[in-house]
Formats: structure tokens, sequence, C-alpha cells
């Protein structure tokens, strides 16, 4: 009862957070309704610069041209919904996105051309989970295990040498793929330049499956570049942390085999850690990489997110974010339920929480 | 090797190769349609990674045109690359005719301050101040045009009408900073403003000007350098540098009143060569077009109004007439300026060195309406049957595909005018049409309307009357499904300022169609069914977004008549002309977009949809409706449309039956959604046109469309290959 309760509440909380912070991103989307006006007047000069240009309307006259143009820069405030107040307009995009609904783009369609925002997003979806997920799940697991050795051999020259190359992640990984790029496609001419699969894509689904590796190697290896040492750092200094606690050193004394500390006494304590960094590490893949995938011509949600927030499209940004943030508090919900069964040092109810 | 044997060498080596160009020659001769077998289109956003590809052979075009210096100086060092120029845009500074003085209680920072810009002689200064060529020359890379009045270098009036006119006018605004300073001087003092310490100072403060500069593109470097030129003159200049969304409600929307500039680096976009720029002066200096405040704000001289308003109106009589308004208004626009034009910036598009196609003036490569019918690789010259061409384009696939209101983006449009024809071609270099799929055209306008013909396809008479025969079609009944005569509607008599008759070939009906079927008369009907059911409240496809676009059409529609069905003559009643009797033939060819949509049976399959209210063909109803908007390519659509395919084989549906019936037989009708049944399923899409290439795949989510050659395509591949040619000097 106890748990329910605590998860109850925890999920209230979460909930809010995300409505506060949907609501947020609503407000900045639109420049707190500032942004209205300023695609009211493109909508207008736009108009008048079609009105104008019509060889149907030689010789009409002003008044009647004004009023063509209003009427429709008025059909179009009235299609994306600009005749009504932002105020009204921004529960709208709040309520459409907390329900899942997502709603209708107002400018962006799919690449198969559809307008559901839902569509819109998952289209993109797919290939941000492959680059992404590749390479952020081999940078978590190299980095873990290289750093897990490397806190055994601590000082050795192995050690040194990776740690020595740890700031090279201060760079992020499109900065490596632009001289991946360089380097392979324009100079050594054996890799592609970006892209997704080769131009145009097999039909065959091995032929396709090996095109889409080949296109996978640069910015994988860039992502990688970028984060693996860096990570590698931090794990093994982790480690390292762990290694120095004194149930390991009694462990050591006792004559245990270095396997048997590691699994025993250093994995198997920070699991949880691994475990929620990972899941954490997983849900970041949702916003995509907006710089790399555009180094890289890759269709992605982070190019996408770019071309929203380049056109105001509110829905898509909404719909991006809203998403992110449902998954980051169910993320969240599941560690503490997660935890507050398994670690005995959290104890929920009256006096309780973490210690 | 003996001189003998080389000599023998030698002459079977020419002998070779002339066999070979001769070989060539022959086949080429022999060829229809596209050049090339096969162009794949891929998305390239960058402009320099396209240009690198290009030069590592991976691309053999990057379809864009590029106004970077530095990447025009990589293409100019290879010698596997080439382009071609092209004009689109071009830059200005708008300034904001309010004052002398602004209020006090203006909102914004110059409130109660000078604005010199209020006299139209600063302005008109201005010309003089400011050094195109060096804007041209060094912060445009040599990528722009000096430009004087508002008249694009390189279209038809400034180029072959009036270039004594706009010589004239260079020679005498010419930069000469001391008169500018001189004349400056001169109106700062009447205006009260006197100099301290050479700073020019107003009510004991200094005149402070606001440059608002845009800073996404060159007009960063004009605004500053325009800046200084200001601050040399004893000037204080705040440079307010903002993008186009933190500009606009300060130049667009803001009302010039409230005091928040002097001036603003404008910006403008041709997309077509213009034949007739006659109107862009209403639209410029006089508030008659614009309905934002900096244009409202705007007091012409009365003579300049007047003839601003003659010229958008046509209302000259012959050429000379409107040369005469020209030269009057040019020099007036001069002295007015309420806006200096700066430059026409010049685009490069590049390719590689042994490619070549139709680039259009102001378009570029993506704005050819001909590049799939002149696309193709060459040796030394002598173009080459076949081989594939790898294209990029900085995006692709924006918006769905359909034939009635599809996308619109240019990038988009591109690839579908490789799939279909056009009743008359416009030529890339100057605008003026050739008969494509008509033979020939007669054009009759009302005598003293000054139009003249430059190409002996198209005959130009000139007429006392053209009286709107009584069995001519001027509008639709939606709800019977019928046309209306003009004897119905106008008893009294209808009569038009021009009529024009377009003759088809004797072979019309025998031009294929992508999906096998072939061209018939009801292609034609459909097209000018759909003129006007879309806008009709009773139409069960009505769209209330067709009804501004057609309420213009009707403005000056007057009628239209089919003469003879076989050969297929058609007549044509309007009230609207243009000074070129080519541009003013109508055909009624299907060619999505321009004239008419498309081919009845496709389009029945998208009708059937909408009525449904399964889909919609613009993004407009298709919001109001909450469903997707039509895409003929790719997406939930098709599964939408292929059920509607089966439904019309199912029932042989023949829309609009009660005019279109009359057109097409019930077997006919099940021949072509025999046909697109199985283009539909060979291809996976309902994108059929009669163009010199077909769809044949699209990749939505990788961003990659390939088109193929068409082979049934009837005519020789070398018919358009002059507009590869120059024509410019």
């Amino acid at each position: 009862m106890k748990i329910s309760r605590y998860l109850i509440v925890r999920a209230i909380i979460l909930f809010c957070t995300v409505v506060v912070a949907v609501y947020i991103t609503v407000f900045i989307a639109n420049m707190g309704g500032h942004m209205d006006q300023i695609r009211r007047d493109q909508i207008k000069f736009d108009v008048a610069q079609a009105v104008y240009a019509d060889p149907g309307n030689m010789g009409v006259p002003t008044a009647e041209l004004q009023r063509m143009i209003n009427e429709r820069a008025e059909m179009q405030y009235r299609r994306l919904g600009l005749d009504q107040p932002f105020i009204v307009r921004s529960v709208g995009y709040l309520t459409t996105a907390l329900s899942l609904n997502l709603g209708r783009s107002e400018y962006l369609t799919s690449d198969t051309g559809s307008r559901e925002v839902r569509r819109v997003i998952t289209e993109r979806l797919m290939p941000t989970l492959l680059l992404l997920g590749t390479a952020v799940i081999l940078v978590f697991i190299v980095a873990v295990f290289v750093a897990l050795a490397l806190s055994r051999r601590y000082g050795s020259f192995v050690d040194r040498a990776v740690i020595a190359l740890a700031p090279t992640s201060s760079a992020p990984g499109w900065f490596y793929g632009i001289f991946l790029i360089l380097l392979f496609a324009a100079v050594l001419r054996v890799m592609p330049y970006g892209g997704m699969v080769q131009s145009p894509p097999p039909k065959e689904p091995l032929a396709y499956a090996l095109s889409l590796l080949r296109h996978l190697a640069l910015p994988v290896s860039a992502i990688f570049l970028g984060g693996v040492f860096g990570g590698i750092y931090s794990w093994r200094t982790f480690f390292l942390i762990y290694s120095s606690e004194d149930y390991v050193e009694l462990a050591r004394a006792k004559g245990l085999s270095s396997r048997r500390i590691q699994n025993r006494y250093i994995l198997r304590p920070t699991l949880p850690t691994i475990i929620t960094q990972f899941m954490l590490t997983i849900i970041t893949l949702w916003m995509g990489a907006i710089v790399l995938e555009t180094v890289f011509n890759w269709p992605g949600l982070g190019r996408l997110y770019l071309t929203a927030v380049n056109l105001s499209d509110t829905p898509i940004i909404v719909g991006t974010v809203v998403i992110y943030g449902y998954l980051l508090a169910g993320t969240v919900l599941l560690l503490d339920f997660i935890y507050a069964i398994v670690d005995p040092r959290i104890r929920v109810g009256k006096g309780g929480g973490s210690r | 090797m003996t001189s003998n044997g080389w000599l023998r060498h030698t002459r079977f080596g020419v002998l070779l190769a002339s066999l070979l160009l001769v070989a060539g020659f022959v086949a080429a001769a022999d060829h229809t349609g596209a050049w090339v077998d096969e162009v794949v289109i891929s998305e390239e956003p960058s402009e320099a990674a396209g240009i690198v590809r290009l030069e590592t052979g991976d691309i053999d075009i990057h379809v864009t045109s590029i106004t970077d210096a530095e990447l025009l100086a990589r293409v100019e060092a290879d010698p596997n690359l080439r382009y071609e120029m092209s004009f689109g845009s071009y830059n200005e500074m708008s300034f904001n005719p309010i004052g002398p003085v602004f209020a006090e209680d203006a909102p914004g920072p110059l409130a109660g301050k000078l604005n010199p810009f209020s006299v139209p002689r600063v302005r008109e200064a201005m010309n003089w101040l400011l050094d195109r060529d060096y804007i041209a020359g060094e912060i445009m890379g040599g990528l722009g045009v000096p430009k004087f009045t508002g008249l694009n270098s390189a279209f038809a009036d400034a180029r072959e009408r009036y270039p004594h006119i706009v010589e004239d006018i260079q020679e005498y605004y010419a930069y000469d900073p001391d008169r500018a300073e001189a004349i400056i001087s001169e109106e700062m003092e009447k205006l009260g403003a006197y100099k301290v310490d050479g700073i020019w100072h107003f009510d004991g403060e200094p005149v402070e000007i606001i440059v608002l500069i845009r800073v996404e593109d060159e007009r960063l470097l004009i605004g500053d350098y325009v800046a200084s030129q200001l601050e040399d003159i004893g000037f204080v200049v705040e440079r307010m540098e903002r993008t186009a969304a933190e500009a606009s409600p300060i130049w667009l929307r803001g009302e010039p009143a409230d005091a928040r500039m002097h001036m603003y680096t404008g910006g403008w976009l041709s997309t077509a060569v213009s034949r007739d720029q006659g109107t862009l002066f209403n639209q410029m200096y006089t508030p008659r077009i614009m309905p934002f405040p900096l244009f409202q704000a705007l007091t012409p001289d009365p003579r300049l109004d007047e003839l601003s308003d003659r010229l958008y109106r046509r209302d000259y009589s012959s050429m000379e007439e409107r040369e005469e308004i020209f030269e009057e208004l040019l020099w007036l626009t001069m002295e007015d300026s309420a806006r200096v034009w700066l430059t026409d910036a010049v685009g490069f598009n590049p390719m590689r060195a042994d490619l070549d196609l139709a680039v259009d003036l102001a378009g570029g490569v993506s704005g050819s309406s001909m590049w799939a019918h002149t696309i193709h690789f060459h040796e030394e010259g002598v173009p080459q049957v076949g081989g594939t061409v790898n294209m990029t384009i900085p995006s692709i696939l924006t918006d769905p595909w359909n034939p009635i209101g599809g996308s619109a983006w240019t990038f988009d449009n591109f690839p579908t005018r490789a799939t279909f024809d056009t009743g008359v071609a416009l030529d890339t270099r100057d605008g003026l049409a050739w008969p494509l799929r008509i033979e020939r055209a007669e054009v009759y306008v009302l005598e003293g309307l000054p139009a003249e013909a430059t190409h002996d396809w198209v005959e130009l008479n000139f007429v006392d009357e053209n009286i709107v025969p009584d069995d001519a079609w001027v509008d639709w009944d939606a709800e019977e499904q019928r046309f209306i005569t003009a004897g119905e509607l106008y008893p009294e008599g209808r009569t038009a300022r021009r009529k024009s008759v377009a003759y088809y070939p004797d072979d019309l009906y025998d031009l294929p169609l992508h999906d096998g079927n072939t061209f018939s008369l009801a292609d034609i009907i459909m097209g000018m069914i759909l003129t006007f059911d879309r806008a009709k409240e009773e139409s069960p496809i009505f769209d209330e977004a067709a009804v501004p676009s057609f309420e213009s059409f009707m403005r000056s529609f007057r009628g239209v008549r089919i003469i003879s069905e076989d050969p297929l003559i058609i007549e044509t009643y309007s009230d609207v002309f243009t000074l070129d009797a080519e541009i003013m033939v109508t055909t009624w060819f299907p060619n999505f977009y321009y004239e008419n949509p498309g081919f009845w049976h496709v389009l029945a399959v998208g009708i059937l949809a909408e009525q449904e209210r399964s889909l919609a063909f613009t993004g407009d109803k298709a919001d109001k409706l909450g469903v997707e908007w039509m895409s003929f390519i790719s997406g939930p659509s098709l599964a939408i449309l292929a059920e509607h395919l089966q439904k019309s084989i199912q029932i042989g549906f023949i829309p609009y039956e009660p005019t279109l019936g009359q057109y097409v037989t019930r077997s006919e009708a099940l021949t072509r959604w025999d046909n697109l049944d199985r283009w539909y399923r060979d291809k996976g899409h309902f994108w059929v046109g009669s163009g010199p290439m077909y769809l044949e795949d699209v990749f939505p989510v990788e961003g990659v469309v390939v088109l193929r050659r068409f082979e049934n395509y009837p005519d020789p591949a070398d018919k358009w290959l002059f507009l590869t040619e120059p024509l410019l000097d």
C-alpha cells in the first residue's frame, strides 16, 4: 500500500512536471504568442505577392485587390487557427499533446505526405533509432567494459593512454563526422558522403541492409569517437571508487579471484546506477542528433525537429517534446519503483525517504 | 614505330573517331524523348557538400543556384566542372518616408528625431553615395550585377526594349560620393541640421540613423557598407542586425511612424523570366498593391503615381507609347527613390563538365521547364545518348504530389516537370513560348493594343472586335454537370480583348501516356471542367481555397470553344493580354498545374476519394476535413486511391458523366482503368504523365526519386537542344 501510494504521488508529480514542461515548450515555440503576428505578416505578404502576380487581376481596382488579399489571408489564418487568441490555441496545443493525439502539423508533412504528427514523427523515428541506437549502445557497452577492465589495470600504459584520450570527447560527434567525411568520402572515396542508403536504394532486402550498414559506418564512428573515451573515463573513475570500498578490499584480502571480485563486489552493487544511466541514455535517443543528422544528411528526428523549429511548426515541436517528457517521466517512475523494491537503502512511507 | 606505322595508326584513329562521331549523330537522330536513360535525384541540403560531391564525381549536377563566391572559385578552378548562371534575387534599400521629424509621442527610439530620408532628394542622393560596383564585385564576390532601376538586368524590358534608358540612368547616377554629400548637406541644412566636429546635429543632438539589416545573407555586409558610407558623411549610425522573424515586425508590420528605423535592407525574388515588368512600379512606388504600413506610407509624385498605374493596367496603345511611359517613369522613380536598387544577384548552377541542359535565366536549373527534354552527356560538344544522371537537390518530397493542389515547392516541381508535357514550352532564355504539343496558333487582339509576335508559329492579328460566339462555354453548372454557354448567360452578347486559337497536330490522339493509354479529347474537357467545378459550392469537391484564384480567372475569362475535334482546334477568349503573342496562346493541354491538371482517368480516382471525404487535393481542405492531403506517389493516400481505382473499375466510373460521357465510351473508360491498374501494380504510384520521363520509383524516407526515359515519347531528342545555346550576349 505504501509503495502504491508513493508511486501514485510520484506519478502525479511527474505528470504535473510534464504538463509544465510542455506548456513552456508551447510558449517558447510561439514566442509567447508573438510568433502569431509574424506568421500573419508572412501569410499576408505571400498572399499579396500572389494576388499581384496573377495576370487575371490585371486592371482590378486597388480596393478590390485589397479585399482579395484580406480575404485570402483570413482564409489562411482560419486554417492555421491564427484567428483565435494565442492563449486559447496554447491550451489546445497542450491538451492535444498530453492526450497523445498529437494532432496535425501546421506546415510540415511526413516524408510520405501525411500531416498527422504521429506519422510525421514515426517515419523519422526508425532512422534515428537505427543510427543513435547503434552508436549509443555501442559507446555505452564499450565504455563500461573497457572502463571495468582499466579499473583493474589502474596506472598501466593502456590505462594512461586511454585516459589521455578522454579530452577528445569534448568535441561532439558531428565534429569528427566532418573529418571522417572528408577523409573517407572526399579523399579516399571509399565511403558515402551521407544519406541512409545508396541512391537509388536497392530493392533486394539484403542489398538494402548492406547499403544501410555502409552508410551507418561513418556517422556511428563519429558518435563513437566523440563519446567513447569520455565515457570510459567516467565509468573508470566510477568503478575505481567502488573498487576501493572496504568490502572489496576485504574480498581481495580473502584471496578471491579478480573476476569474482569484479562480478560480485563491483558490478553487482553498481548495477542500479548502470541500469539508470543506460535507460536515461536510451530515452535521449528520442530527440535525435540535430547537427550530426544534418552533417550526414540522415533523415532522423533531429533534422525533423530542426526543420519544425525553423518553421515554428508547433504541433511537431510539442509532439516531440511531449513524447520525450512521457518517456522520461515513465523511466523515472519505473526507476523509483525498482529502487523502492530492490534497494534496501530506500524506505517508503511516513518518515521514510532516501537516506 | 616507323613513320608509316604512326601514320597508319593515326589515320585509323581519325577514321574510328569519325565513325564514332557519325554513329553518335545517327543514334541521336533516331532517339526520341530524353537523351539519358535514367535520372536519380537525391537530397543534399548543403551547397558545399554538393560541390565536393561534384568534384569527386559522386554526382553529375547539384540542382540549385548558389551565390557563394568561394564555391564559385572552386568550380572555376576544376576543369571537370562547369556552371550556368541565372538571375533571380535582387537587393535594395527601402526608406522610411515619415518625417522630416518623427512624432514626439512615437513609441520607437527615434521619436522626435530627424528623418532625412523623408526628403526625396536625400533618398535620390543615396544613389550617388553607394558604389554598386563595390557591392557587386567585392561584397558579392562578382555574383551580382549593379542595379539602378527596378528592372531586372536580364529580362526583356532592360535587356531588349529599353537598354538605352537604363544606360542613361546608370551614367547619370554613377557613384559620386562628393555629389551625394553636397546634396545631402544642402538638404540637411534646409531641415535645420548642422555639423559639429564633422557630425550632423539636430536640436542639439547628433543625427542618428538606424539601419535595419538582415543577417541571413549578403545583406549583412551590404547593410554594413551602407552604414559606413553614411558615417563617412557625418551621420551616427546604429546597425540593427536582425533575422527575418525579428525584422518583420519592424519593417513589414510596423508602422513607419512608430520611428523604429530609417531604412531596411530589402531583398526580392523572381522565379521565372518576366516578359513585362511594367507592373512593378505600382507595387514598389505606390501604396496600391502592398497592404503593409511601409508601402501604405508612400506618397509618390502624382505623375509617378499616374504612370505606374497606367503601366499596371497596360493602359497604352502602342509599344512606342509604352516606351515613353517607361522612360519618364524610370527617371521619376530615381528622383523619388522610395527604394534604392543595388544589385541583381547572380547565382551559379554547378555541374560536371560533360553534362548540359537548358537552364532558366531566372530560375536556374531547378526552375527550368525544359531540363528533362534537354539534359544529356556530351563528348566534346557532341550529345551522347544514354547514361544515368545522378543529381542532388537541396530538398525533395517536401509536400504531397497531386496534380490539383499538390506540392508547390520549386524542388518538388523540378522532377514533376520531367513527367509532363505542355501545350507550349517556355524558352528558358527569354521566356517566350514555343509550340510543344500544339502545332501552331493564331492570336487576335483588339486594334490599339500593343502586342507583337516574335516567332512565326503564331500569327498575330489586330481586329476591331472579338465577339464571343453563343456556343462558347463560359461557365459550369456544377449541379447539372454541364457547361453554360455564352448564349445562355450573355444573350446580349459578349466580347473579349483577345482570342487565341490553338491548332493541334493530326496525330494528337496517338500520343502515348506513361500508363499505356493514349491521349483523348476527354483529357482536355476534364481540365476545362475542373477549371470551374472545384470553386462551385454545389460541387461534391468544392474547395473554398479554389475560390479566390477562380474569381481572378473569371474576371478576365470570356469563353472557350472547340472548333474542331479532329484535328483539335480550340479557341479561347480572354481579357488578359500580354505584350507577346506567344504568351497569349491558351492550349488547355493537360500538364499538371499550369492550364489543366492532368488526364481524366487519373484525376477521377482522386475526385472519388475527395467526394467521399477520405482524401483532399489541397492542404487547406485536408486540414478542414481532418483527412490526409492527397499524395499520388506515397504514403497512406495510395491505399485509399487504390481502393477507389477498384471501385472505378467495378462501376466503369466516368466523372461528370453528363458532359464527359459525351467524350468517353464505357469501353474506353475500362481500358483506361485497366492500364492505370496495371501501372499502379507495376510502379506503386498514380503519377501518370506524358512527358519525356516517367516516375519509376519514390523512396520518401530516404529522399530519393528515380525518373526513367519514356521510350514511347514521340518527339526527337534533339528537338529542344537549341535551348542549351546561349541567347544572352
